[in-house]
């Protein structure tokens, strides 16, 4: 490097790093507690956000188990049946009366299964049911989202 | 020797708790580096409102990087790679990155004392030595810190500024040279004293 008079490298250098390292920086006096004050708080919240997702995961299943079976029972009585005969041939070789059991409640199901194209009421019960089942699950899932949105 | 050993193992033991998430030790970790973090967030050009919230969020990053933190390179360069990223991202976002090598085209301070460098001659040398450097184009002002206040090596600040150490070389020979004309000028009755 070319010496250009009254300041060499050497001073150069010198001055340089003993005005970089005496400088202090200004920081604001409560920067720490502000830091970890917010770290605290997010920490919490992700805590919280994982329990209520547990729990809405914990509430949604039933309803959608229960919802599920609806739709099953209704728009595949055959198969169920099916099923159902299934298992309780199986029990039977086992035990009398929880085959009975079962036998009975396919009886049930079929008796209680639409036959014909002209129950609307049924279909409307079956739909009000369905309406309600979906509106648990949106708003167990998404409630917090919608009311903040 | 006993003193060295005794604080590496300090060393080490505060880095344990730092990756286990430890409240305290994170606390510290900000006391030691919150002048850096600043540092790095005004250099870069960011308005005082917002340097206090970068730098936040550094250490809001660092927290959750530290468990990642494998320990190749020192602690503090680690800190400055995150405390440069989050501010030219925050530039990025609100449009305010305009391109930093344009910047030392525009911005190279001549060598007469102007303004500021006139005011500070009344205060001492260490005084007029940063209002120069801040004065210059903030890649060189930065590469400069770095290198003479951090100790950094040049392999290490093209890390953290995210370029090749040739470009950080040059960095520093124009900032040294036009740093070396402006403190010339400015002191140089005082120099040859």
């Amino acid at each position: 490097m070319r010496d250009t008079g009254s300041y060499n490298d050497k001073k150069l250098d010198a001055a340089l790093a003993k005005a970089m390292k005496s400088h202090c920086e200004p920081v604001p006096a409560d920067f720490t507690r502000r830091v970890m004050a917010e770290l605290t708080g997010k920490q919490r919240r992700a805590v919280l956000a994982r329990i209520t997702h547990q729990e809405r995961l914990a509430l949604a299943a039933p309803i959608a188990t229960a919802a599920a079976a609806v739709i099953a029972i209704f728009a595949f009585p055959g198969r169920l049946a099916g099923l159902f005969k299934t298992i309780t041939a199986g029990l039977t070789q086992q035990t009398g009366a929880v085959a009975d059991y079962g036998k009975g409640l396919i009886d049930s199901v079929g008796q209680s299964a639409p036959t014909g194209g002209g129950q609307w009421q049924f279909y409307a019960a079956l739909a009000v049911v369905l309406a309600f089942t979906l509106y648990g699950v949106a708003s167990l899932l998404l409630g917090d989202r919608l009311k903040t949105a | 020797m006993v003193d060295a050993a005794w604080k590496s193992r300090q060393q080490g033991k505060w880095l344990r708790l730092l990756r286990r998430g430890d409240h305290q030790a994170f606390a510290e970790f900000i006391d030691k580096y919150k002048q850096t973090v600043f540092l790095c967030c005004r250099r870069l050009g960011l308005r005082e409102e917002e340097v206090e919230d970068v730098a936040a969020e550094t250490f809001m990053a660092a927290y959750e990087g530290l468990g990642r933190y494998s320990g190749r390179s020192e602690l503090s360069t680690w800190l400055w790679s995150i405390a440069y990223r989050q501010g030219i991202s925050y530039l990025r976002k609100n449009r305010r990155l305009t391109r930093l090598d344009d910047e030392i085209e525009q911005q190279i301070p001549d060598g007469r004392a102007s303004e500021p460098l006139a005011a500070a001659l009344d205060g001492e040398t260490e005084q007029l030595v940063w209002k120069a450097v801040e004065r210059l184009p903030r890649l060189w002002a930065m590469a400069v810190i770095l290198y003479y206040r951090e100790e950094k090596s040049v392999a290490d600040i093209a890390k953290i500024m995210q370029t090749n150490e040739n470009t950080v070389k040059t960095w520093l020979h124009r900032a040294r040279e036009k740093l070396r004309e402006v403190l010339t000028g400015a002191l140089g009755k005082e120099g040859d004293a």
